[in-house]
C-alpha cells in the first residue's frame, strides 16, 4: 500500500464505460470530499456496454438491444436505481403484461389457464405460487436475506422447484414464463433466482418500468454531469503495481500501448472481458482467478428487433411484453408501447439460454423468420406484410446465470478481492448480485462509498 | 349505490342494434336500491369493430348524467379476450359466455365500490359550503352564537360518518388484487386505475381531515364556551350568596345592637 500524503487528489481508473463504470464515476464525484480525478477507459466507440438503445435506419425509431427493462422496487423500499432516475429527471414509462401465448391463445390469466390447460393446471399453479410467497417473502427478495430452503448446497437447482409442480402443463408454464428472464436454464440456475424471477410477475415483489424514449438515455444523462475524464476504443490489457507501490493498468488503442498509474482501480468489466485481462503478480493474479472462477456462470440472450409500418397487434394484444412458447419461452415486447407518441410498430424478441446459443449461430434471415413463426398465427401474415427493417443482436456469454449450490461470497469480499495485497484493487459488476442494472448499482454504490471512506482517511493522493 | 341518495331501480333497457344474437341486458341490484344495466354480448371468432362500437354507443347514451370530473365515460377497457366499456350507470362486455359470471360480479363489485365513492365526494362538496359558513365557530362562542351548536354538532356527526365510510371503503380500495391475476382481479384493478379510484381516495380522505378537524375544534370552542358560562355564574351565584349573607349577618348584628 502506498504511504505518502500529498495534497492532490486521489487519481482512479475506471475500467469499463458501462453503467458499472459509470454509476461508480457518479457516486464517487458526489460523495467524495475531495472529487478525485477520474479516468473512465472504454474499449469500444460507445459508453454504455449492455444498456444500448438501437435506432433503425428505415426510420428513425428507437429499439432496445441490450437491457430493456428495469425493476421498481419501491412499493417495497427505497429504490435508488428509480431514485436516480428521477433525481435525472428522465420519464419513465411502467411496462405491463402478463400473458402467456398457448396454441395462438392469450393466457392472462388464471381463467384463461384453466379453459388452455385444465383446472388442474390452475390448481397447481396458484399452489406454487403461494408456496412460493411462503418460502421468499417480499422483503426477503429485496434483501436478498438468506433463506436455507431456496439457497445454498441444500438449494439445488430451480429444475427441483420446479418438478414440486404436479401438473405438467403448469411446470410447462412456469418454465416457459420465465425462461428468457433466467437466460439459462432451469437446471443451470439456483432455486433462489429462478423463484425470484417467478414471483417478480407478482406485484408485490416488484413492477417493471423502462426510460421513456430509450433507456440509454440514463447512461447519457449520468454521461453529461461526470467531470470524468471518458477515453473511448482504449482497451486495459493488464493489471499490476509499479514500483512506486501504485496500481497500474496497461491499455492498448489506434495509438499503441501506454501504461498510466493509479491510487485505485475499479474494474466494472463482466466476467468474459475479466478472463482477458492479464493480472501481474503471483498474489493478485491468483486472487483474480479464484474471483473470475467463483462468478463465471455465463448465461446467453439474443435479441430480435423488427421495425413495422405499423403496430398491426394493437386492439388483439396491447400489453408491453408477453411471453412465446417457442424458444422453451421467449419474452416478446411490443417495443413501441414505450413510447406513446410513435405510429410505427416495433417487436423485439428476447431469446435466453440454450435457445439463444443455438439460433444465435444461424444467418440472420433465418432467425427472423423463426421469430416470426413463433408468433400466433393471427400476427404472423401481418408481420410478413408490415416488415420494415431487422436488427439482431447476439449476446452469447454477456449475462450471468446464478447456478444451484453457489453460494455469494460476503459484500467485501466480492467486491476486493485481493485485500491484502492490492487493497485499493476493486471490481463492480451485476454478476456479483443479480445481473441486473439495480444490481450493478448496489454494487457501484458499495465501492464507491468504499473507497469514499479511504479518501476520508488519506484525503491527498497517497502516492 | 350512492348511500345518500335512492335510485329508483331503471326497466331492461332494449338490447342495441348491431350486436349478435345471444346478446342480453342483465339489471345488476346495487347497494343503493337502484341498478346498474350490463349488456353482455357473447364474442365471436374475432369481433367486428362494428359490435364493439354498437356497445360502446349502448353505454355512451347513459353517461350524460354521470360526472366524475375530468374523467371521460364510458372507460373502454381491453383485457385479454374481454372488451369492457363501463360508466357508472351501464357497462357492456363482449366476451366468450363463459366469462359472463366472472365479469357481472367484477362489474357489481367495482360499480358499487366506485359509486360508495363517488357519494362520499358529494357529501364532501355538500359539506364545503358549510365549513365556510362555519369557520367563525372554530374560533369562539358567544351567547348569541350557542344556539348553532346542535347545528354543528349534526354537521360534525356527519362529516365523521363520511370519514367512516371512507376508512372502510379505503380497506378495499388498497386491497392488492390476487395473485396469480384473476380475470376478476385485473378489470377491478384497471377499472380502478383508469377511474383514478386511490388518488380520489386520497384526496377525499385529506378534505375530510380538514373538515373533522374543523367541526372538532367546533366542539372544543363550544364545549370551552359553556364550560366558562358555567363557571361565571357559578362565581356570579356564590358572590351573591356571600353579599346575601353578608346582608343578612349585617340584619342581625344591627337587630341584636338594637335590643
Ligand atoms: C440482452 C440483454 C438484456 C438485458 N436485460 C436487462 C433488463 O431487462 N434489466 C436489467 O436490469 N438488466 C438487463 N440486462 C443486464 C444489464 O445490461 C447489465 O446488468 C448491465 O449492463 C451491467 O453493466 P456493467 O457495467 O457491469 O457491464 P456492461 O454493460 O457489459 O459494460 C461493460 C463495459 O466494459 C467495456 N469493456 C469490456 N472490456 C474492456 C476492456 N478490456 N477495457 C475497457 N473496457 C472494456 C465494454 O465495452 C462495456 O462498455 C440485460 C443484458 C442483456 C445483454
Amino acid at each position: 500500500m502506498p504511504q505518502h500524503l500529498s495534497d492532490t487528489p486521489w487519481d482512479i481508473g475506471i475500467l469499463g464505460g458501462g453503467p458499472g463504470g459509470l454509476l461508480t464515476a457518479r457516486m464517487l464525484e458526489q460523495t467524495a470530499a475531495v472529487p478525485p480525478s477520474i479516468s473512465i477507459i472504454e474499449a469500444s466507440d460507445r459508453i454504455g456496454g449492455k444498456v444500448l438503445t438501437g435506432m433503425f435506419n428505415a426510420l428513425p425509431v428507437p429499439y432496445e438491444a441490450g437491457a430493456a427493462e428495469l425493476y421498481d422496487y419501491s412499493a417495497i423500499d427505497e429504490d435508488p436505481l428509480k431514485q436516480l432516475i428521477a433525481d435525472l429527471g428522465l420519464p419513465i414509462q411502467p411496462l405491463d403484461g402478463s400473458s402467456l401465448i398457448h396454441n395462438d391463445q392469450l393466457i392472462g390469466n388464471l381463467d384463461d389457464l384453466r379453459d388452455s390447460l385444465g383446472s388442474e393446471a390452475a390448481a397447481a399453479l396458484v399452489q406454487f405460487h403461494h408456496r412460493g410467497r411462503d418460502r421468499l417473502s417480499p422483503r426477503e427478495f429485496y434483501e436478498a436475506l438468506p433463506v436455507p430452503s431456496l439457497d445454498g448446497c441444500e438449494g439445488g437447482s430451480f429444475e427441483t422447484l420446479l418438478a414440486s409442480i404436479q401438473s405438467p402443463a403448469a411446470r410447462r408454464y412456469v418454465e416457459r414464463f420465465i425462461h428468457s428472464d433466467l437466460a439459462t436454464e432451469a437446471s443451470r440456475t439456483s432455486r433462489r433466482y429462478g423463484l425470484e424471477n417467478y414471483l417478480m410477475n407478482d406485484p408485490a415483489y416488484m413492477q417493471l418500468y423502462c426510460v421513456a424514449g430509450g433507456n440509454e438515455q440514463l447512461i447519457e444523462a449520468i454521461v453529461s454531469r461526470l467531470s470524468a475524464q471518458i477515453e473511448r476504443q482504449v482497451r486495459a490489457i493488464s493489471v499490476g503495481r509499479g514500483a512506486d507501490g501504485r496500481l497500474t493498468v496497461e491499455t492498448e488503442s489506434a495509438g499503441g500501448r501506454s501504461q498510466r498509474s493509479f491510487d485505485a482501480v475499479v474494474l466494472a468489466l463482466p466476467i468474459e472481458p475479466l478472463k482477458h485481462l492479464r493480472f501481474h503478480g503471483d498474489g493478485l493474479h491468483t486472487a483474480m482467478q479464484r474471483h473470475i472462477a467463483h462468478h463465471d456462470h455465463p448465461a446467453d440472450y439474443l435479441r430480435v428487433s423488427i421495425l413495422f409500418d405499423k403496430a398491426f397487434w394493437r386492439g388483439r394484444w396491447d400489453d408491453a411484453y408477453c411471453m412465446l412458447e417457442d424458444f422453451d419461452g421467449c419474452c416478446l415486447y411490443d417495443e413501441s408501447a414505450r413510447d406513446p407518441a410513435e405510429d410505427h410498430g416495433v417487436l423485439g424478441w428476447l431469446l435466453g439460454g440454450e435457445a439463444a446459443v443455438a439460433w444465435s449461430q444461424r444467418p440472420d434471415a433465418e432467425i427472423v423468420e423463426a421469430a416470426i413463426s413463433a408468433l400466433p398465427s393471427w400476427l404472423r401474415e401481418p408481420a410478413r406484410h408490415h416488415q420494415l427493417e431487422v436488427r439482431v443482436h447476439r449476446w452469447i456469454g454477456a449475462v450471468s446465470s446464478l447456478p444451484g449450490g453457489w453460494q455469494p461470497l460476503p459484500l467485501d469480499r466480492r467486491h476486493q478481492p485481493d485485500a491484502t495485497d492490492h487493497p485499493t484493487l476493486f471490481v463492480v459488476g451485476d454478476y456479483l448480485f443479480d445481473s441486473t442494472l439495480n444490481g450493478v448499482h448496489d454494487s457501484a454504490e458499495y465501492v464507491a462509498d468504499w473507497l469514499t471512506t479511504l479518501m476520508l482517511d488519506r484525503p491527498g493522493s497517497p502516492a | 349505490m350512492n348511500a345518500d341518495s335512492t335510485v329508483a331501480p331503471l326497466a331492461t333497457p332494449m338490447l342495441p342494434e348491431g350486436v349478435p344474437a345471444g346478446s342480453r341486458i342483465e339489471l345488476l341490484p346495487s347497494a343503493d336500491g337502484g341498478s346498474h344495466a350490463l349488456l353482455l354480448v357473447p364474442a365471436g371468432t374475432g369481433e367486428s369493430l362494428d359490435v364493439v362500437e354498437a356497445a360502446r354507443c349502448w353505454v355512451a347514451e347513459s353517461v350524460a348524467a354521470d360526472s366524475r370530473g375530468p374523467i371521460a365515460f364510458p372507460v373502454l377497457l381491453r383485457l385479454y379476450n374481454v372488451e369492457l366499456a363501463w360508466s357508472p350507470t351501464r357497462s357492456a362486455a363482449i366476451a366468450v359466455e363463459e366469462r359472463f359470471a366472472t365479469i357481472r360480479d367484477a362489474v357489481v363489485d367495482f360499480t358499487n365500490l366506485e359509486a360508495e365513492l363517488h357519494g362520499i365526494e358529494t357529501g364532501i362538496a355538500e359539506a364545503w359550503p358549510n365549513y365556510e359558513a362555519d369557520l367563525s365557530f372554530a374560533y369562539g362562542f358567544t351567547e348569541a352564537t350557542l344556539g348553532q351548536r346542535e347545528r354543528l354538532l349534526g354537521r360534525y356527526a356527519q362529516v365523521m360518518s363520511l370519514h367512516g365510510r371512507l376508512a372502510r371503503l379505503t380497506r378495499r380500495i388498497t386491497q392488492p388484487a390476487p395473485q396469480p391475476p384473476t380475470l376478476a382481479g385485473q378489470i377491478g384493478e384497471r377499472l380502478r386505475e383508469r377511474l383514478r379510484v386511490e388518488e380520489r381516495d386520497e384526496a377525499a380522505d385529506g378534505e375530510l381531515e380538514v373538515l373533522c378537524g374543523h367541526y372538532d375544534a367546533c366542539g372544543q370552542r363550544a364545549s370551552d364556551y359553556t364550560i366558562a358560562r358555567r363557571e361565571n355564574m357559578l362565581s356570579w351565584t356564590i358572590i351573591i350568596l356571600l353579599v346575601i349573607e353578608t346582608l343578612l349577618f349585617a340584619a342581625d348584628l344591627l337587630a341584636s345592637a338594637g335590643t
